[in-house]
């Protein structure tokens, strides 16, 4: 298990604004992860949360994720195999309202 | 069938066969009382047992009970064996039910009832009713006896598993692969179906006659080729059927069209068939299209069908593969013949070809020489006869010249053709040059009473011109122009224009009609009825002159009115861009010839009005000239004297003396005869006035400083360009001596002062006549040398060449100015470049010198750079002035067949590395490199693409880089994309980047791959190059094409036996792995077996047979086959492997086999086990303790003696432990005792002694494996037993809390088996739980209450996990005094439970809650 790390990195020439996430989010650190992601759509209406590296997650990061897809353009980015299932963003109904993008 | 449609619905009535609902159905609708058993409820209780062991298994089994047999079976024989029989069979008489085979089983049963021993088969061949007709069935079986309950045999239990599919996936996998058994030889086509049809001969059972037929004559016709199990000829397989035709055997036109037909095999032809490997002849036959890729289809395959085999997808791909495989054989043999064929026909063209010219320079130019040669001396004899002879000979004269012009002509078409022209292009100053040409012409247009307009400004660049062929262009057309031209003008212009000099010859004479025009530079067409000066011309001319542009990369075209006049328009490029490299020359380099004009000339002056008799050629003949008479002597004895020799020019005699008075007498004395003379002072400075050229005779006096007279004769003899000029010696010295002297020195004559004018003329005379015989004499002889084609020298002993032929000098490209030559000459490779030319040329001088002659071929450097290879032969015959020897030779150009022999040898080196490459990647990288050391080229890169469209890329050089084959360039990969669809066999040359060029072929017809060579910036590619390039690509594509088909077959046979290797699939806690040991191959004579047991129970097995390779896995498949039925009937390990004993026995090589058999009762937690000569299984607990199963160890499959019993122990299997069987091959090594080996195992294992099976199993292999890798099968199985249950304990609001219960289930996961997408799922529902069990039981504590304590537990067994997380605060779904959930966010949580969990208990009480997790665990 990995401490927890969230980074807000600036857009870049052809990259849109976003959120790293890294180890595992829980109950006990995702208002930070919430925080990173008020940040970032706050400056853009267009938001990338790479979770590729994220180790764990639950319904808590699910229900951040939901809070910024309602006030920006949300495109999640997840490896395959990792945690962020499919099922949870299909069973949440978070994949109705972002975009998500399985790396390989 | 009767009995079936009364079978009520529902569970049984009576309670009995409840262990299969549906088959205990049907069962239960049986009328028992009418069979001898009676109704259920009067079954004693052993019958009743083994009706519930019966239905209970997942096994195919069936069993016959009491006096009539009677029949019960289960679900999985229903489905795997009984098929239509059921449920109609239930309750029946066993002889009543598989009446077909009572033959064969009825014995059997009966021995079994009668000694109460089990009886064994394996892969027995049955005839099954069961689908309607008689079908080919294999079956490996027992029968074991059932005794009632007072111990008598009553009955039969039949275990058995069907193996049609394993046998003939067997048969027909061994027909495919001795079909593909020799990939690598190359036959005719008739071979190739010769083969082809023995091995499906082999196979009569799936193929009980083959007939294949070819289309012949357009595809009218289809011949017989080939028949197996069938004569041909019998009316089934007549030799020729007519495509098409009503009547016809076999549909072959619809195999024409491509398409497979079923014919049905009764009535007329097909009476009294073959019946290949059963009793009865086939009923069916499948014509199958023997169909290229490209689409061609050369013939049919008839294959007769086994009757007692459905036509199903199998069999019908097998026939399909089998049909695929002949015709690409057929493919590859065709191509190779045409490839064959063609490369003869073009070489036999070239050969006739080349032989009918050389044959012609040879047949007309010696006649024509000996005719030219005694004709002009006849002229200079008859100079004075009558006009009407001097006429003659003037017809005679011309039209030897013309002939021998025509002659000439066509040589330069042989050698254009041949490629043999050897052209040097110089940068000229292309107006010069025309202009020049076209003075030659004025007289003749002057006389023909013709303007002439010669318009040729200087051009700003020079045009690369070879000037002997670009004068024959300019003097054709002026030629033609005159012929056809009777007023007006002819105007020769040169322009400049876009890149090009434009030359243009213009008439206004007779033009050409306009429908002639298309075909007026064809060879030998000439436009009739056209008015012109003369009906001489072959009508080769402009064809020629179209030759000799196109050589120089320029064009001409004609322009012409009737009536007004012809145009022709040469376009010649600017610079060297387009010439061949090594044809360039410097500026001046080329002689400037122009013997090609004279006949040229002289014809045309012939076509136009003479204006005298003697007026037109006096000019430029031999013709006497009128001489002066000399002054101041006396007229008739001077007259007489000064008869000169007949020749323009007059005799150029040297005078040497060194006594000024002497020296001006003999000049007067000797320019008064009218000599042209010469006078110097001494010997040295005479040498000096002669320089190059040679005078006609010298006269010296022999006293003289510096050098006298014997020196400057011996100075000139060893010249030879001076050798043969006579020398007249003057000397005041009288005296028979002094002469024999100066004779001996070499002078020809010599003369004793005081002497009289008239003597000396008349020595002069005497001499110069003399010379001249000599000289006519030698010149004779020299043309008639020049006429050879072949190569001709003369060498003194010291190797000088002191004479060649104009044809030796310019295969090495050096001129005659340049003789003698001494050793080394120029053309000889220079040693420090170019050793082995050194070498070659060396040792053939040496030889030749040694022993007087010889034949030898040579690499020689032409003036150009290029090497020549001559084949010489030399002779020896005695110096005629007597001192030692002198050789001649002859010498020929076999550059062309010494590259032809190294192409040869080439691609025989290319074929030979291919042949070592396995796979299709490392052929191409293999190709990539040979062809890159062939024609000097870098990188050579190949790609691939695949039918998605993606590519892949090889090459060669490998390492990374620009320059490297394996990252190509953009230029690269679209030449690539670019080739790929061209025609096979096809060669493109295209730039490359930064100046470099490629070429690219298709590797096939089918545009899924190519390559391509890059040339280094700066050199053309040559047509050498060009040509092996294309040589070595099409011989490339051939073997790709049969390494494909290669690979296809491959597939085919590893699906195939994966059909007899494990499964893939293994119960859950089991991994495997296994390794063969002869790599192609993908089964050994190893392997294990997991056979799931009623109850908890779990049979295992490892095994390992004698031997290895497809041997070895032919007794494995077998033995694995017999382990899995004798699991499930035996009643522990040491039965099994008493059975497998008996089983060993029978089949021939599997005695000597070592077998492991455990049963593993999850529920008791001990291992039972059997060991037969099988190295130990080791046993490590989650602590990481080892333990070895060596007990109940006995000696191997059918080796124990008589009497001696299999024995059985049993271990205990604490939670969690790890059992790993394994076959020897993973710790023997040579020179080591197997303990040691074995220890290394149980460290290994170990050291995972908690993860995952499968990366227990992967660490372990690696772990274990020699550095040279495994040389014998290896097989592992690994099984872990679920662990003890775990508790982990936390506190509410402890912020650590969450991360710390992840952190023990993340540990505990894969000791259960867990797979990583589980272990997510089980994270996330627990995480779930546990979260909502902080939030609620934190935000509804009253202050001061205890902390809340949050405890999970954990539990395995081998199918399933369970979690509970409890707390003990309370937990409402909806609490008062919280915020309203947010719309779509909340309640996540429980529905990720549930959609992650197979069951989600949530038990909320006031003293906390109790969610209970379990996830059922698949595999």
């Amino acid at each position: 298990m990995t401490e927890a790390q969230f980074e807000f990195v600036p857009a870049g020439p052809g990259a849109p604004v976003t959120v790293r996430a890294a180890g595992d989010i829980d109950l006990h650190n995702v208002e930070k992860f919430a925080g990173v992601l008020d940040q970032a759509a706050a400056v853009s209406a267009s938001v990338t949360a790479d979770l590729s590296a994220v180790t764990y997650c639950d319904s808590a990061t699910i229900r951040a994720l939901f809070r910024a897809a309602r006030r920006v353009r949300l495109t999640i980015q997840v490896s395959a195999g990792g945690p962020v299932t499919e099922t949870l963003l299909k069973v949440s109904g978070l994949d109705q309202i972002t975009t998500v993008v399985t790396l390989g | 069938v009767p009995g079936a449609a009364d079978a009520e619905p529902g569970p049984s009535p009576t309670g009995f066969f409840t262990a299969d609902v549906e088959v205990g159905r049907d069962m239960a609708a049986v009328d028992w009382a009418a069979t001898p058993l009676g109704p259920p409820g009067s079954w004693p209780q052993s019958l009743l047992t083994a009706v519930d062991i019966l239905l209970s298994s997942r096994f195919p089994m069936w069993m016959a009970w009491g006096p009539e047999l009677t029949f019960f079976c289960n679900d999985a024989y229903r489905r795997d064996t009984l098929g239509r029989k059921y449920p109609w069979a239930l309750g029946r008489p066993a002889s009543e039910v598989w009446d077909e085979i009572w033959g064969d089983i009825g014995p059997r049963i009966a021995a079994v009832l009668a000694t109460a021993r089990a009886t064994w088969d394996v892969g027995l061949r049955l005839f099954l009713e069961r689908s309607g007709y008689p079908e080919e069935t294999y079956h490996t079986f027992s029968y074991s006896p059932l005794r009632d309950d007072g111990g008598t045999v009553v009955g039969m239990l039949c275990v058995v598993s069907e193996e049609t599919g394993r046998v003939i996936g067997e048969r027909r996998m061994a027909t495919l692969r001795d079909l593909g058994s020799d990939p690598s030889v190359v036959r005719t086509e008739q071979e190739t179906l010769e083969f082809a049809g023995r091995q499906l001969d082999r196979n009569q059972e799936d193929l009980p006659f083959t007939v294949t037929y070819r289309f012949e004559d357009e595809g009218t016709t289809a011949r017989l080729v080939t028949s197996t199990g069938i004569v041909a000829g019998q009316p089934a397989a007549p030799a020729l059927i007519t495509v098409g035709a009503p009547d016809q055997v076999w549909p072959a036109a619809a195999a024409r069209r491509g398409e497979s037909a079923l014919v049905d095999l009764d009535g007329a032809p097909f009476t009294g068939l073959p019946r290949g490997a059963w009793s009865e002849p086939p009923v069916q036959a499948l014509v199958s299209p023997l169909v290229q890729q490209g689409g061609t289809r050369y013939g049919f395959l008839v294959t007769a069908l086994n009757r007692y085999r459905a036509l199903d997808e199998g069999y019908r791909a097998f026939v399909g593969l089998v049909a695929g495989h002949l015709a690409a054989e057929i493919a590859s043999a065709r191509g190779y013949q045409d490839q064959q064929r063609r490369a003869e026909e073009l070489a036999e063209l070239d050969r006739a070809k080349t032989t009918f010219f050389s044959n012609i320079s040879h047949e007309f130019r010696t006649p024509l020489t000996l005719i030219m040669g005694p004709l002009h001396e006849l002229r200079r004899l008859l100079a004075d006869a009558s006009p009407q002879v001097r006429e003659e000979l003037d017809v005679i004269s011309r039209n030897g010249l013309r002939l021998g012009r025509l002659v000439n002509t066509l040589l330069d078409f042989s050698r254009i053709e041949a490629g043999r022209m050897q052209a040097s292009y110089e940068p000229s100053d292309i107006a010069e040059v025309t202009a020049e040409l076209a003075s030659i012409f004025r007289s003749a247009v002057d006389r023909a009473g013709l303007a002439f307009q010669v318009d040729c400004p200087p051009l700003a660049e020079p045009v690369y011109l070879d000037r002997g062929m670009f004068e024959k262009v300019v003097l054709n057309l002026l030629s033609n122009a005159l012929k056809f031209t009777f007023d007006g003008s002819i105007r020769v212009a040169v322009r400049g224009s876009a890149g090009h000099a434009v030359v243009t010859v213009a008439d206004t004479g007779v033009g050409v009609p306009a429908a002639e025009i298309p075909r007026l530079f064809e060879r030998f067409h000439r436009i009739e009825n056209t008015r012109s000066r003369s009906n001489e011309g072959s009508g080769i001319g402009l064809a020629l002159v179209q030759e000799l542009v196109q050589l120089h990369g320029g064009t001409i075209t004609a322009d012409s009115t009737e009536g007004a006049g012809t145009t022709f328009t040469i376009r010649l490029p600017f610079g060297a861009a387009h010439l061949p490299a090594d044809t360039l020359v410097p500026a001046g380099y080329a002689a400037t010839v122009s013997a090609t004009a004279d006949p040229f000339v002289t014809e045309a002056l012939r076509w136009t009005p003479a204006t005298g008799a003697d007026s037109d050629e006096s000019g430029r003949d031999d013709g006497p000239a009128p001489l002066p008479v000399p002054a101041g002597i006396s007229p008739g004895t001077a007259g007489e004297l000064a008869v000169q020799p007949a020749r323009a020019q007059p005799a150029r005699v040297l005078v040497a003396d060194d006594n000024a008075d002497m020296r001006e007498y003999l000049a007067r004395l000797l320019r008064t005869a009218g000599y042209q003379v010469t006078a110097v002072s001494d010997g040295q400075a005479a040498l000096d006035a002669i320089g190059g050229s040679a005078p006609d005779l010298v006269i010296s006096d022999v006293m003289m400083p510096q050098l006298d007279g014997l020196g400057l004769v011996s100075a000139l003899r060893a010249d030879a360009r001076t050798a043969a000029v006579p020398v007249l010696l003057l000397s005041a010295r009288a005296g028979q001596e002094a002469s024999v002297e100066g004779l001996r020195a070499g002078a020809d004559d010599y003369l004793v002062k005081p002497f009289s004018a008239v003597e000396l003329l008349a020595r002069v005379r005497s001499n110069l006549e003399m010379a001249r015989f000599r000289n006519r004499e030698s010149q004779f002889r020299r043309t008639l040398i020049d006429s050879l084609q072949e190569g001709f020298f003369v060498t003194d002993a010291d190797g000088t060449i002191l004479d060649a032929n104009h044809a030796f000098l310019a295969l090495v490209g050096y001129s005659p100015d340049g003789l003698p030559y001494a050793w080394p000459h120029p053309w000889v490779p220079d040693p420090a470049a170019d050793p082995d030319g050194w070498a070659a040329m060396s040792r053939a001088f040496a030889g030749y010198t040694a022993s007087g002659g010889g034949r030898y071929t040579v690499p020689a450097r032409h003036r150009d750079g290029r090497t020549v290879w001559l084949a010489c032969s030399s002779a020896s015959l005695p110096n005629p002035d007597g001192h030692g020897l002198l050789f001649v030779g002859t010498a020929r150009d076999v550059t062309a067949e010494r590259l032809a022999g190294q192409r040869e040898a080439t691609l025989a080196g290319f074929a030979a590395a291919l042949a070592a490459a396995g796979e299709i990647s490392e052929m191409l990288t293999t190709a990539a490199r040979e062809i890159a050391a062939a024609v000097h080229a870098s990188p050579v890169t190949a790609a691939l693409w695949s039918s998605d469209g993606s590519l892949a890329v090889t090459g060669w050089p490998r390492e990374e880089g620009p320059e490297s084959g394996r990252v190509p360039s953009p230029a690269v990969l679209e030449a690539l994309d670019g080739v790929r669809h061209s025609p096979a066999a096809s060669v493109a040359v295209l730039p490359g980047e930064a100046g470099t060029w490629l070429l690219a072929a298709p590797l096939d017809g089918a545009s899924s791959s190519a390559i391509t060579a890059q040339f280094p910036a700066g050199n053309p590619v040559g047509p050498e190059v060009r040509e092996l390039f294309a040589l070595l690509t099409s011989h490339l594509a051939q073997v790709l094409a049969k390494a494909r088909d290669y690979e296809q077959a491959r597939t085919v046979a590893l699906t195939l036996q994966h059909a007899i290797l494990a499964p893939t699939e293994l119960p859950h806690g089991f991994a495997a792995r296994y390794t063969p040991a002869v790599p192609p191959l993908e089964v050994g004579g190893d392997w294990y077996d997991v056979v799931p047991l009623p109850g908890q129970r779990t049979g295992i097995v490892v095994g390992d047979c004698v031997g290895r390779g497809l041997p070895a896995a032919a007794v494995m498949g077998q033995l694995r086959s017999a382990s899995q039925a004798v699991l499930l009937r035996a009643l522990g390990p040491a039965e099994a492997v008493s059975d497998l004993d008996t089983f060993a026995s029978r089949i021939p090589g599997a005695e000597c086999t070592t077998v492991f058999c455990a049963v593993i009762d999850a529920a008791a937690g001990t291992v039972t086990y059997s060991c037969a000569g099988h190295p130990p299984p080791i046993m490590v607990t989650a602590a990481g303790t080892c333990q070895l199963l060596d007990q109940a160890r006995s000696l191997p499959l059918g080796m124990l003696p008589d009497g001696w019993q299999r024995h059985q122990a049993t271990a205990t299997l604490p939670p969690g432990a790890t059992l790993m069987l394994y076959t020897d091959g993973l710790v023997e090594r040579r020179r080591q005792s197997l303990d040691v080996g074995i220890d290394a195992a149980a460290t290994a294992l170990a050291e995972r002694a908690q993860d995952h099976p499968d990366h227990v199993a992967d660490h372990v292999m690696s772990a274990m494996t020699p550095a040279a890798g495994y040389d014998d099968d290896v097989a592992v199985l690994i099984y872990r037993h679920p662990p003890a249950p775990m508790v982990v304990q936390v506190t509410a609001d402890d912020s650590a809390s969450l991360a710390l219960l992840r952190a023990r289930l993340r540990q505990w996961l894969p000791a259960v088996s867990v797979g990583a997408a589980e272990a997510t799922d089980i994270l996330i529902a627990t995480g779930e739980a546990a979260a909502n069990a902080v939030e609620h039981a934190t935000a509804e504590r009253p202050d001061g209450a205890p902390p809340v304590r949050i405890t999970l537990t954990a539990r395995a067994t081998r199918t399933m996990v369970q979690l509970t997380i409890a707390d003990t605060g309370s937990w409402q779904p909806s609490p008062d005094g919280r915020p309203e959930p947010e719309p779509h966010t909340r309640g996540h949580g429980i529905i990720f439970m549930h959609a992650l969990m197979d069951d989600v208990v949530i038990d909320s009480s006031a003293r906390g809650t109790t969610v209970t997790l379990t996830k059922e665990l698949k595999r």
